[in-house]
């Protein structure tokens, strides 16, 4: 999986199926972070464990999960996770 | 003193928690009107994190065919002045979600259309403020997420949660050297120190989130109720949280309170009113 999947997969799949912000989905951007459109806390733990499933879905490698995920935006979050091919 | 002082170190604690890591917590401070008829300032500090020890160097998850398991410690501390209602609980939650898979773009990816199954299995205690008693306890529950956008359920039910839970475990003695405590700190479970707990908890929940928007602030209400039966004591505990909401700018919000019952561990009936300002942090 690449960063750019990723980013698109969460802006068009996760971030609106966890939306609990009421934001319009269309409104979402790399830019937009995790914790402004998944606002209650508890959704936010199934967040991490659904994009984790996701990523061994997908036979991606997960490593540590960065502690202050929820405040990265979906762009920061994919550099975290998974590795630049260059 | 040793009361207070176990008091202050838990705040200070948790401070020291909201300072040096960038979990999910949540702090409001309030004023509230106890049981007593007493002015009380209260507080309340929610924290969860994911589980990411310095020790470990990679995510700890299990995954089955649909299923997977991640874990998180939780802390909640609710206390205040005077009689206001209080209670700590920490615990390492073992989240199991089963979930339906479809495709996007080739990737496999979670099905929104449909329920999300959780599962949350706890270890951890539970106190007052004064620390009078602590239970040790285990709990096992069923949370389902149906609420998201694209689930294909009735808009209404997607205001609302349910949870129901099985909590097993046992009451040991805290610091004895507390004075009496009284009204809304008074515990009046019928759960006996140095006995074991089984209690079944049911759990509902509606929220409207902003009914009336303004320009630069909206208007919601929400509504909790928790009930609680004591299977070994035969007796039924409640609890029930009425909340005007005025959600301020970035992610502040205004609560107005009403609660009939303190909930676990004291199982105290009376009721609390409750004005305060909520911050994610």
């Amino acid at each position: 999986m690449t960063q750019k999947q990723f980013i698109k997969t969460a802006l068009n799949v996760y971030l609106p199926g966890f939306n609990t912000s009421g934001q319009d989905p269309k409104t979402f951007t790399a830019d937009t972070t995790f914790e402004s459109v998944v606002t209650k806390k508890n959704v936010q733990s199934l967040l991490k464990n659904q994009l984790i499933a996701f990523f061994a879905d997908n036979n991606q490698k997960v490593v540590k999960w960065p502690g202050d995920w929820q405040k990265k935006t979906v762009s920061e979050l994919s550099e975290s996770l998974i590795p630049s091919k260059s | 003193m040793k009361t207070s002082f176990a008091f202050i170190a838990l705040f200070v604690l948790s401070l020291s928690v909201s300072i040096t890591s960038t979990a999910q917590l949540t702090i409001d401070i309030g004023a509230a009107k106890t049981e007593n008829k007493a002015n009380a300032l209260t507080f309340g500090i929610q924290y969860v994190r994911v589980f990411d020890s310095s020790l470990q160097t990679k995510e700890l998850f299990k995954t089955g065919k649909n299923s997977i398991v991640t874990f998180a410690p939780q802390f909640d501390v609710r206390f205040g002045s005077e009689d206001a209602f209080s209670a700590i609980t920490g615990k390492m939650t073992a989240l199991l979600t089963t979930y339906k898979k479809t495709t996007y773009e080739g990737l496999v990816v979670t099905d929104f259309k449909k329920t999300i199954n959780a599962f949350p299995f706890s270890v951890g205690a539970e106190s007052n403020s004064s620390f009078t008693t602590f239970n040790g306890i285990l709990e096992a529950g069923y949370e389902p997420f149906y609420q998201s956008p694209l689930n294909n359920l009735p808009e209404v039910l997607k205001h609302t949660e349910f949870g129901l839970y099985l909590q097993a475990g046992h009451k040991f003695k805290g610091d004895s050297s507390s004075t009496a405590l009284v009204g809304g700190a008074k515990d009046e479970s019928a759960e006996k120190v140095n006995s074991n707990l089984l209690r079944v908890k049911g759990h509902f929940g509606i929220d409207t989130k902003s009914l009336v928007k303004g320009a630069t602030s909206s208007v919601g209400l929400a509504g909790n109720a928790n009930v609680w039966y004591d299977v070994v004591n035969k007796k039924v505990y409640h609890q029930i949280i009425a909340t005007a909401r005025i959600y301020l700018v970035n992610g502040a919000w205004l609560d107005l309170n009403y609660l009939k019952g303190s909930g676990a561990p004291n199982f105290n009936f009376g009721d609390e009113y409750r004005v305060g300002a909520k911050f994610r942090l």
